[in-house]
């Protein structure tokens, strides 16, 4: 089987959501001499990207992304200590994702989607859950001073929105906010608010979401 | 506020300014889509559809019926004695109604 | 070139030319109809809309003889509601927040809802809804319908007694999801049959559903079964079925109603099950997206909501509040984005109500 094809095979075990093919594709991948980056980035992303495409044209349902996320899941299983292998023992892989509902906001399952879709791309997840304080994030973020983190909020209200604003200013205050990168999301979260409030990124949805947080961590 | 109130003064009948309610009665009582609703009411009332969004005709017409007017007119029929007389005007039940009547001995 | 001022989809202050609006109308337009697999607008009904959005004045307004009842749902929480429901915070009993609305404001129809707004909690209160029900009914003329949010995350831990989908389905634990879904559903629709049985023998108009489907397909499941049962029950209930979203979301995925499949349907699809369930009225939705023009919105939900028009059985009073029906994200829409969109609604996708 050429490169192609395995990476091929690789994207179709997400997009079909072979669990178990999925973990078997990535085993046969690494041991025909793929590294650990090119199976994320060639096989198993892409297969993300269209099941991501598939969800946001009601092709798909949250049953099947999920499916889909526990076969990316089951591969990183295997690549996240080859990726440590690649790049040192001390390299912190993708990073870690601190994910959280805005203060005076209860609506989660956008929340919850995206928190699952990072853990499933190989980042390593703390949950806050809904209604968090700001001085509750600022503390969490303080924890991980000089690792690499991202700050993933969301709000589905223009009234919980606002809360973001104040997140971004009192990580600034407290001199961490260049110790984080920061995605916000949820409805009334626009492109515009993201560069008002001076966050690095949103996504139109939760594969996207994905996407973009490992395209700002790089 | 400014949503509702919007929506009123752009698209709206205006309720018992003009016949908004009685249109919307229809709608909701016989699942009427709305010409046939404007039909049947302007018809029962005996005026042409575009009169029923008109609050000079409405007016007038709606203190001769006895099916409520916006302004508080003093011993003018209200709230259920309104609602009665809508259901002769447009030959329907109204649930409030008919629990008023059950009431009385 | 000359300018005109448009907004954005969270209500920012733009300037386009004619051609971007064009431009804007006929990409939002092109989502709508791959998305739906519906028909574009037709040229006519495009430059219909350019000449909408380009009107000087700061209001526009619907052709004379044009003019479609508006259907005012959230009951009175947007007079005496804090905040969080967008209310401005007047003190005032509900019966002077209903009056309000049909007297002063003109409202063709009205609802009374809780502060809480959902049908669950209004359980515990149920007396208290029936007593203020009867004093409404006594004094108003306009339809008055009790309305509240089926809101099915409400049986979900930690408001209810079924484990939490969204934890069951990031532990992978599929088949459970499903089934909490499936058994919160049927309670939903024994919660509502029953406040409804209630607040109809206090004299309501009827019910209205408002966002049906927040909670995925499982809350359209338990509310077409409630309005089955209400219509089965009270032949002669006034029943409004509005949505949350444009799209059902697959949460369970497989779902069916009448054999077809709940999941991911859109307006034009979801019409024909709500009239087959009985209701009197559907309010279907589209979505506004904060970072697109309200032309590219505009263009989009028009096209959607035409079609949900021509293939309801029922009569369609679109939802037209904030963030829905080519309306800004914005939490004090401005005036000028609504009363284009309410008029595009009224004249292009010939909308029997608002």
């Amino acid at each position: 089987m050429s490169n192609q094809e395995m990476l091929d095979k690789l994207r179709d075990t997400i997009v079909t959501q072979n669990i178990n093919g999925c973990a078997e594709a990535t085993q046969e991948a690494l041991d025909s001499g793929l590294s650990a980056v090119e199976i994320i980035n060639d096989g198993l992303s892409p297969g993300m990207k269209i099941i991501g495409d598939k969800f946001e044209a009601a092709e798909v349902y949250l049953p099947q992304i999920m499916m889909s996320a526990k076969a990316m899941n089951a591969a990183m299983e295997i690549l996240v200590p080859v990726l440590a292998e690649e790049k040192g023992a001390d390299d912190e892989g993708v990073g870690l994702a601190v994910t959280y509902v805005q203060e005076g906001d209860i609506h989660d399952i956008g929340h919850r989607l995206v928190t699952t879709m990072l853990e499933a791309n190989g980042f390593r997840i703390v949950d806050m859950g809904v209604d968090v304080p700001n001085d509750n994030i600022v503390e969490e973020i303080e924890k991980h001073k000089g690792k690499k983190v991202l700050l993933v909020g969301s709000a589905l209200m223009t009234t919980s929105m606002l809360g973001q604003k104040d997140t971004v200013e009192m990580l600034a205050e407290e001199g961490l906010r260049d110790s984080v990168k920061i995605m916000f999301g949820g409805a009334p979260v626009s492109d515009a608010w993201i560069a008002e409030i001076g966050a690095d990124a949103t996504a139109e949805n939760a594969a996207d979401a994905a996407r973009v947080a490992l395209e700002i961590m790089k | 506020m400014g949503m509702p109130i919007s929506h009123i003064m752009t698209s709206g009948m205006s309720g018992i300014r003009a016949a908004g309610d009685l249109v919307a009665r229809m709608e909701f009582a016989k699942g009427m889509r709305i010409g046939e609703a404007k039909d049947y009411v302007a018809k029962k009332l005996d005026v042409t559809t575009a009169d029923l969004s008109d609050e000079y005709v409405m007016r007038e017409l709606r203190e001769e019926l006895g099916i409520g007017v916006i302004t508080s007119v003093a011993g003018a029929p209200k709230g259920i004695a309104a609602k009665m007389n809508i259901e002769k005007l447009l030959d329907l039940k109204i649930n409030s109604c008919e629990k008023f009547r059950g009431q009385l001995k | 070139m000359t300018e005109y001022k448009l907004r954005m989809g969270d209500g920012k202050r733009i300037s386009m030319t004619k051609e971007q609006i064009i431009a804007d109308l006929k990409e939002g337009m092109a989502d709508a109809a791959d998305l739906g697999d519906i028909p574009d607008l037709s040229e006519d009904e495009i430059d219909k809309l350019v000449d909408i959005l380009t009107m000087p004045s700061r209001m526009v307004g619907v052709e004379q003889g044009m003019e479609v009842p508006v259907t005012h749902d959230i009951g009175t929480i947007r007079i005496d509601g804090d905040q969080g429901n967008s209310g401005v915070g007047i003190p005032s009993s509900r019966l002077v927040g209903a009056m309000m609305h049909e007297r002063a404001f003109g409202a063709d129809t009205m609802e009374l809802g809780h502060i809480d707004y959902s049908y669950k909690p209004a359980k515990p209160v149920i007396a208290q809804e029936m007593q203020t029900m009867e004093v409404c009914q006594q004094n108003m003329i306009v339809p008055l319908l009790y309305g509240a949010m089926p809101n099915m995350g409400l049986y979900y831990t930690p408001d209810g007694p079924f484990e939490n989908p969204g934890d069951l389905m990031k532990a992978f634990k599929i088949d459970e999801a499903r089934e909490s879904m499936e058994h919160s559903a049927e309670h939903l629709t024994r919660d509502i049959v029953w406040i409804m049985q209630r607040m109809m023998a206090s004299g309501s108009d009827g019910v209205n559903f408002d966002t049906i489907g927040a909670a995925g397909d499982g809350d359209m499941y338990a509310s077409l079964h409630a309005i089955e049962a209400l219509r089965k029950q009270f032949p002669d209930i006034y029943i409004e079925a509005g949505m949350a979203g444009e799209l059902l979301l697959g949460m369970h995925g497989e779902l069916e109603y009448d054999g077809v499949t709940l999941a991911g349907l859109w307006p034009h699809q979801q019409a024909p099950l709500v009239a087959k369930a009985g209701a009197n009225v559907f309010g279907p939705v589209v979505n506004t997206n904060t970072s697109k023009s309200s032309a590219w919105n505009l263009g989009r939900a028009v096209t959607f909501i035409k079609q949900a028009v021509k293939d309801s059985p029922l009569p369609c009073h679109v939802n037209m509040g904030m963030g829905v029906g080519g309306i800004p994200m914005l939490e004090t829409p401005t005036i000028d984005a609504v009363s284009r969109a309410s008029k595009a609604m009224v004249e292009i996708a010939g909308v029997d109500g608002i």
